[in-house]
């Protein structure tokens, strides 16, 4: 964060817990500490401007100018039922979060099998702080990530998930997380934790979603993800929150020895959201795969900022992103691969694909390599295109109406990295997700591109 | 009830890309039951034609008509024609990655249904269906579990387009080329097709720039196209003739 945008004080600091706030393990000096040093960067650098390198595309002075407070807990709100529709629909250990808080009366947990622990941060941190301590801030870095600084600086409450040392969790637990507007602009700050022992074996999904409002809310989440020796992770995400909801999300990961992160996002929702995905692939034949697409339509904006550092010989990195982008949508596609000195025999591929739908659509793609190995083979690629009116017409030659034959061929478009999605069930949530949004659009869109 | 009019007519037909006049007062009539052949040089516009009665966009028609059925069909977009019962096999059919062949049979299928009114097709009747197509026309399943046209031969596509017409069962049939990049035997695979799908309901016109197509699907007619029209028509004698002395004749004239 080598940008310093000191405004006195930084925006968004009515998010941050005013001095005196009860929180949970106010009394830990660790908790303490880090709290204090997270409030401390957003201070003194304030939000990111158009100037820093990493938010060069994304320009965040719209959400910056919105008076913000600290969102209140689903108790308190009184809300009741959760837009379950929007979440993903598949059969999950069903964790509920609203504003971040856990919501006990929503949650299913009674099913989960022995070797697989969920918690609340906020419970972990007055019950058993230690069992946390080496999983905060070590991986989302404060001082790299604006948003998790302030995040930090709010550290209070967010699930924990562990599977411990040879662990296989059949069911996908599913962890939906809730926006709930209330009639002042509200922000939530979720700090979660996933941990995978040892040739612990779990797939956990993510849907964020919210209720629909004409207030603004802001969602800025990190998630810190440990996949340890041999564990394999299989993490899947469905941003599909409302159209006056922002969202800033950091996912950052640490992959060991012969450990597999696979990953999968599907950003359709929000009015701009950014999601970071950082990836450190710190053991030998550690891998991920990150895949994801997102639909954008009216003026929403969707970035995906990624970072897969190979710090160690003999990893895999396979990264695909496809975007649809309708209207005056804009994406998004940052990549950077970091290949260190010592990272020899790496093979890093990433592919990221856009097609605009119409012509005020717009994206901006910036790949990057930075290689200091000799002996590795990177890949790294971008287009961007339209909807081939070739293939358009031969479609409608055969009878088939421009809705359908639009639909067809987006969802060809987005077909190969669909199909990349693990787990039959899985693929279908999603697709049923992206059909729908692709309803939507077809029946909306402007045809003048054909 | 038998429709009197013809199945197509073209009157007088102007047409021109991007401002360009390529065909130029063609008239040309097809009822039900008739195989015709249009033939003729190639850069003529047979390809043009062919564009214009399925309704490509960038087509612009500047005069006379085409009728279906004795139905203008002037305002109608590709996809309504293709449902009133015009089919184009393409000369050069497009690959669609990430386009499931069976998911766009279906949706080809199903369009027509729902213009006569009646449900979407039952998946064992359509499996049915196109397993009696693929046996007819030599297609394996690895070709229909493919993405549309992609990855497929000269010969394949050709089969492919057959497929197609056979499946969806149009009132009148343009084959642009369709012999294009066939080996012989890919050749006899699709005239089979056609031939029988000859009926007394169905008219074709069969464009080529070489007799040899129409040794395997004999015509009922055949015209001469050069300089934007009709410039001789016959019967399928014309063809060899044809075959025999080129187009030179006709160019010159057309010129």
């Amino acid at each position: 964060m080598a940008e310093t945008n000191a405004i006195t004080p930084a925006a968004l600091s009515d998010t941050l817990p005013g001095a005196g706030s009860a929180l949970p393990g106010g009394q830990i000096a660790w908790v303490r500490h880090a709290r204090e040093e997270g409030a401390k960067l957003w201070q003194a650098h304030g939000a990111p401007t158009v100037k820093v390198e990493q938010w060069k595309y994304t320009n965040l002075r719209e959400m910056l100018k919105v008076p913000f407070r600290p969102a209140r807990p689903a108790h308190e709100i009184g809300l009741e039922t959760i837009p379950a529709g929007d979440a993903l629909t598949l059969d999950a250990h069903v964790l509920v979060f609203v504003n971040g808080h856990f919501s006990a009366e929503m949650s299913d947990l009674d099913t989960l099998p022995k070797g697989v622990a969920v918690s609340t941060l906020a419970t972990l941190l007055e019950t058993e702080p230690h069992a946390v301590e080496p999983f905060i801030g070590r991986l989302a870095d404060a001082a790299d990530l604006p948003f998790a600084a302030l995040n930090q600086g709010a550290l209070e409450d967010g699930f924990v998930v562990r599977v411990k040392t040879g662990t296989a969790l059949e069911k996908p637990l599913h962890i939906v997380q809730v926006s709930a507007a209330e009639d002042e602009p509200t922000a939530h700050q979720p700090r979660n934790v996933v941990v995978l022992e040892n040739g612990a074996v779990a797939t956990v999904l993510e849907s964020w979603i919210g209720t629909t409002s004409d207030t603004p809310s802001l969602r800025n989440a990190v998630t810190e993800i440990h996949v340890a020796q041999d564990a394999v992770l299989t993490h899947q995400i469905l941003q599909n929150l409302p159209e006056r909801a922002y969202n800033v999300a950091a996912t950052a990961v640490k992959v060991e020895a012969k450990g597999v992160y696979d990953s999968f996002v599907l950003q359709v929702g929000g009015k701009l959201s950014r999601h970071d995905l950082r990836v450190e692939l710190a053991g030998r034949h550690a891998e991920c795969r990150l895949n994801g697409a997102y639909g954008a339509s009216g003026t929403q904006h969707m970035d995906t900022t990624s970072f897969i550092d190979h710090a160690v010989p003999e990893c895999t990195s396979n990264e695909i992103y496809k975007g649809v982008l309708a209207g005056k949508a804009k994406g998004v596609f940052q990549g950077k691969i970091l290949v260190r000195r010592e990272a020899q025999q790496t093979d890093g591929n990433q592919l990221h694909k856009a097609l605009l739908l119409e012509r005020g659509a717009e994206v901006d793609t910036k790949p990057e390599l930075e290689i200091y190995a000799d002996d590795v083979t990177c890949s790294h690629g971008a287009t961007t295109g339209e909807l081939d009116p070739v293939a358009l017409f031969y479609l409608r030659s055969r009878g088939i109406d421009p809705e359908t034959a639009r639909m067809l061929l987006i969802e060809g478009f987005l077909d190969d990295v669909v199909e990349r999605i693990p787990g039959e069930a899985n693929r279908e949530a999603f697709k049923e997700v992206i059909h729908r949004w692709q309803r939507r659009q077809v029946d909306t869109i402007d045809p003048a591109l054909g | 009830m038998k429709n009197m009019a013809p199945l197509i007519e073209i009157k007088d037909l102007h047409a021109s890309v991007d401002g360009k006049e390529i065909i130029k007062g063609l008239s040309l009539t097809i009822n039900a039951g008739e195989v015709h052949a249009l033939m003729g040089p190639n850069g003529a516009g047979k390809s043009t034609l062919s564009a214009v009665v399925a309704g490509r966009e960038g087509y612009e028609v500047t005069g006379g008509q085409v009728l279906l059925n004795g139905k203008d069909i002037a305002d109608m977009e590709a996809d309504e024609r293709a449902v009133a019962g015009i089919f184009l096999a393409f000369q050069y059919p497009v690959e669609i990655p990430g386009v499931g062949t069976t998911t766009f049979l279906k949706a080809a299928i199903n369009a027509r249904r729902r213009a006569r009114g009646e449900g979407e097709i039952e998946p064992m009747e359509f499996l049915k269906l196109l397993r009696a197509k693929q046996k007819e026309l030599d297609i394996p399943d690895e070709m229909i579990k493919r993405p549309v046209n992609m990855g497929y031969s000269g010969g394949e596509k050709k089969r492919a387009e057959t497929l197609q017409m056979s499946m969806l069962e149009p009132a009148f049939c343009i084959l642009d080329e369709t012999d294009s990049g066939l080996d012989i035997d890919a050749l006899k695979v699709v005239s089979d097709g056609v031939n029988a799908m000859r009926s007394p309901d169905r008219g074709f016109l069969v464009i080529t720039h070489y007799q040899r197509l129409l040794n395997y699907i004999v015509p009922d007619y055949v015209h001469v196209f050069a300089g934007g029209r009709i410039v001789k028509s016959g019967g399928k004698e014309l063809a060899l003739e044809l075959e025999e002395k080129g187009y030179a004749e006709f160019t010159e004239q057309a010129a």
